[in-house]
């Protein structure tokens, strides 16, 4: 059980390390083997041996669910969407048997667009035509703000934090754009510290030598390649250089619209050309298929989305790489420029040869095709699937109906689904869950907690000597403490006020310490709960920066009394010599305190 | 005991030159300042870059970021050179750059007893020539992660890659 449990997890980090799937026979089944996989895991993992369907509810009410486990639910779901696209692909091969003269076929036929999607926009008047590339620009904004809202967290904190919801722009319930939106987002901002999660979670395996090293970091290593080269060349103009670098999200927008409108340029003169005037794909395009422009860049997205999804990683890599700058600069007025960088990308152009989809396949290419449909029907049916789609809704369920909280504790996050903090029996805060899941951004496939729900006010779930005897004296304490420890895990972002609140701690704690410092060590000797809470400015962040280096020496010498006045004994050797490895050595120390003397 | 913890308290420091401190959740990390680089945070998701003023058209650039890793990297297969050669020339395709050549694997140990791993690569894209590094740093028991680029011809920035790396250091609890 034990080997069985290990080597998943191998092959489950090793998966998650994989490039996205193209949509070809062998793809489709590469993907279908790294659901069973993700199933696999999530059942291992995830549920208790045995489980039915029927007692997940009580299961998830008592036990909550990881953020672990919520990632493995979100690569299943996100999955599963990416297959759905390829078997509507796959069944289109089928359908366009007797050819495709009309436009409305031939979009469809080559698996790219999704007709219904678009049907009644192929034809249109002149002025029609003018008026959708006028909006082009607000429209594809629509698109990346309504999707930025439903995906929720980050991206609205960061691009709108005035909430103002875009007029004349729902989306409908369309995933696939959400989808595509989150991918470029995240591309931008996210998630860089996430890619090191195969690596994190190796451990032993790693220093052991059974797998490479190098397969582990080949997605942060690509991302980093990618975007320090984008950096680089976007460093060739000095004005879009400083914009970037000192208000990067409110570079975005215009970054968008140069994409959007760059791919529907793109698809309009080079993969629907319908006249070259010499090599295909290589020469001018003489006859680009006009009834793109009666399509609005809302439509165009929403349509083809499943084709952009299918493509998103190589599509975004050849645009950071090679059309960064032009976006930046001239946001939908460079689509053309950038269209042209799509086009020239051999990465792409290979990969876009798998994607579309040859007519009437015969042969060889048609048992190939049943056997990919096969692979995916089977799956669809799996009794693992069907156990980690029960609970995949169970969850979401809860998400809506019970009283949410996550409960964070060192680095782990659980989800819970009860506010009694008293039954947890681990160090860490809880935040009740503040706004309702939405369908959409559960589906969006983030997947960290904080990225997607809103929280109200921690509280301590499990407090040391120090807290206890600290909030003992004071009720406006604890969700004073409580507030510290959430902006801390905030990090940079909540900077200045975890000062502020620091500060507030620190006022009101420095009379009150001595007496409950002496107190707190004999009861259970833990020095970082006692510096944590009664001695911060000893931690020689933010806080101490701003007291006079004599303060903290002073605050150095009270508490090494403090210690040396315990009783004699293991306890009181121990912490003394915390203490100095403490102090010692500690550049942060150094740099609040400065050289030498008192 | 007290006297000398004291005496520990009072004469306890480290010699400092001027030092940027890039903070993160879970750790800082030390590394000297450097007159006219300018500092970009979390473009990319990549949660700090230094760039260089502008040399021969462009800024050359070196990230840092704490992995969160807690692996001791000596015993893993990071010297395998084949296996980060196959890695850069895919990366390679899927940009459209081309492998020009390969930068050995070393490992040394850095001013402030810090062990570091360093290999790259140099390739040419749109053109122009680069040259890339990247730097697993053990600090304090985590990984640090460190990746420098620059065009071939500021090979001056080269040295002041060196020098961030040959002296940075960490701390956090």
């Amino acid at each position: 059980m034990m080997k069985k449990f290990l080597s998943l997890t191998l092959a489950f980090i090793l998966l998650l390390q994989t490039v996205p799937v193209m949509a070809d026979e062998e793809t489709s089944i590469e993907l279908v083997q790294k659901l069973s996989v993700l199933n696999e895991m999530f059942s291992l993992k995830c549920l208790p041996k045995g489980v039915k369907k029927e007692n997940l509810n009580s299961y998830y009410e008592k036990n909550g669910l990881t953020e672990e486990c919520w990632r493995i639910m979100s690569e299943v779901n996100e999955g599963e969407i990416k297959l759905q696209q390829l078997r509507m692909q796959e069944e289109q091969t089928i359908k366009c048997e007797s050819g495709c003269s009309s436009v409305e076929k031939l979009l469809s036929h080559a698996g790219l667009v999704d007709i219904e999607k678009i049907r009644g926009q192929l034809s249109c008047t002149e002025e029609k035509k003018q008026e959708n590339l006028k909006n082009c620009a607000s429209d594809s904004l629509c698109v990346l703000e309504s999707s930025a809202m439903l995906v929720g967290g980050y991206a609205v904190d960061h691009f709108f934090p005035k909430f103002a919801k875009p007029k004349n722009c729902d989306l409908g319930n369309d995933s696939c754009v959400t989808q595509i939106v989150t991918e470029f987002l995240r591309a931008l901002f996210g998630l860089f510290k996430s890619m090191w999660s195969g690596l994190k979670a190796a451990g032993t395996y790693i220093e052991e030598k059974t797998v490479q090293f190098w397969d582990f970091v080949t997605n942060a290593e690509d991302h980093s390649s990618t975007s320090q080269l984008a950096l680089a060349k976007a460093s060739e103009d000095e004005g879009i250089f400083k914009e970037l670098i000192n208000d990067f999200p409110g570079t975005v927008s215009k970054i968008w619209e140069g994409l959007s409108g760059a791919l529907k340029h793109w698809m309009k003169t080079d993969i629907y050309c319908k006249k070259w005037s010499g090599v295909a794909h290589f020469s001018e395009c003489l006859q680009p298929l006009e009834s793109f422009d009666c399509m609005s860049c809302k439509q165009f997205l929403v349509g083809t989305c499943g084709f952009i999804g299918v493509l998103g990683k190589e599509i975004l890599t050849a645009f950071f790489t090679g059309g960064l700058l032009t976006a930046a600069k001239h946001g939908i007025e460079g689509s053309q420029t950038i269209a042209k960088v799509l086009k020239t990308s051999k990465a792409l152009q290979e990969s876009i040869k798998k994607v579309k989809v040859k007519p009437r396949p015969a042969g060889a290419a048609a048992t190939k095709t049943a056997v990919a449909m096969n692979a995916i029907n089977a799956y669809l049916l799996s009794p693992a699937r069907e156990i980690t789609r029960a609970a995949f809704l169970k969850v979401e369920a809860l998400m809506k109906t019970a009283p949410v909280a996550m409960v964070i504790s060192g680095t782990n996050k659980t989800l819970v689904f009860s506010y009694k903090a008293a039954e947890y029996t681990v160090k860490g805060i809880m935040m009740p869950l503040s706004n309702p899941l939405t369908d959409k951004a559960f589906r969006a496939g983030i997947k960290t907690f904080d990225k997607v729900f809103k929280f109200g006010a921690p509280k301590l779930t499990v407090k040391g000597p120090a807290a206890t005897a600290l909030t003992a004296t004071d009720d406006t304490i604890e969700p004073l403490l409580a507030e510290i420890e959430l902006n801390r895990l905030a990090g940079a972002m909540a900077k200045k006020q975890t000062i502020h609140l620091e500060k507030q701690l620190f006022d009101k704690v420095k009379p009150l310490r001595k007496d409950l410092s002496t107190k707190a060590l004999q009861n259970e000797p833990d020095l970082d709960d006692v510096i944590n809470y009664l001695y911060p400015e000893l931690r020689y962040g933010e806080l101490a920066k701003t007291l006079p280096r004599t303060s903290i020496l002073q605050a150095e010498k009270e508490l090494a009394r403090t210690i040396g006045s315990l009783p004699k004994g293991s306890a009181r050797t121990k912490l003394l010599k915390e203490l100095q490895e403490h102090i010692s050595n500690n550049e942060a120390r150094a740099k609040v305190v400065g050289l030498g003397q008192k | 005991m007290k006297l000398f913890l004291l005496f520990i308290i009072m004469f306890s420091s480290v010699a400092l030159a001027d030092r940027l401190e890039l903070k993160d959740d879970s750790q800082t990390i030390f590394i000297d300042e450097k007159a006219n680089w300018e500092l970009g945070q979390n473009l990319f998701g990549i949660p700090f870059i230094l760039f260089s003023p502008q040399l021969n058209g462009q800024r050359s650039n070196i990230s840092f970021t704490d992995t969160g890793a807690k692996i001791g990297l000596k015993k893993t297969a990071i010297s395998n050179e084949v296996a980060y050669k196959k890695m850069k020339k895919n990366w390679a395709i899927k940009t459209d750059s081309i492998p020009v050549s390969f930068l050995p694997y070393q490992k040394y140990v850095n001013r402030n007893n810090h062990e570091v791993h360093q290999i790259g690569f140099v390739f040419k894209n749109e053109g122009k020539v680069y040259v890339e590094n990247s730097y697993y740093i053990e600090c304090r028991g985590k990984v640090i992660f460190s990746k420098s680029l620059r065009l071939d011809v500021n090979e001056v920035h080269e040295k002041v890659f060196n020098e961030l790396i040959d002296t940075l250091s960490c701390s956090g609890r």
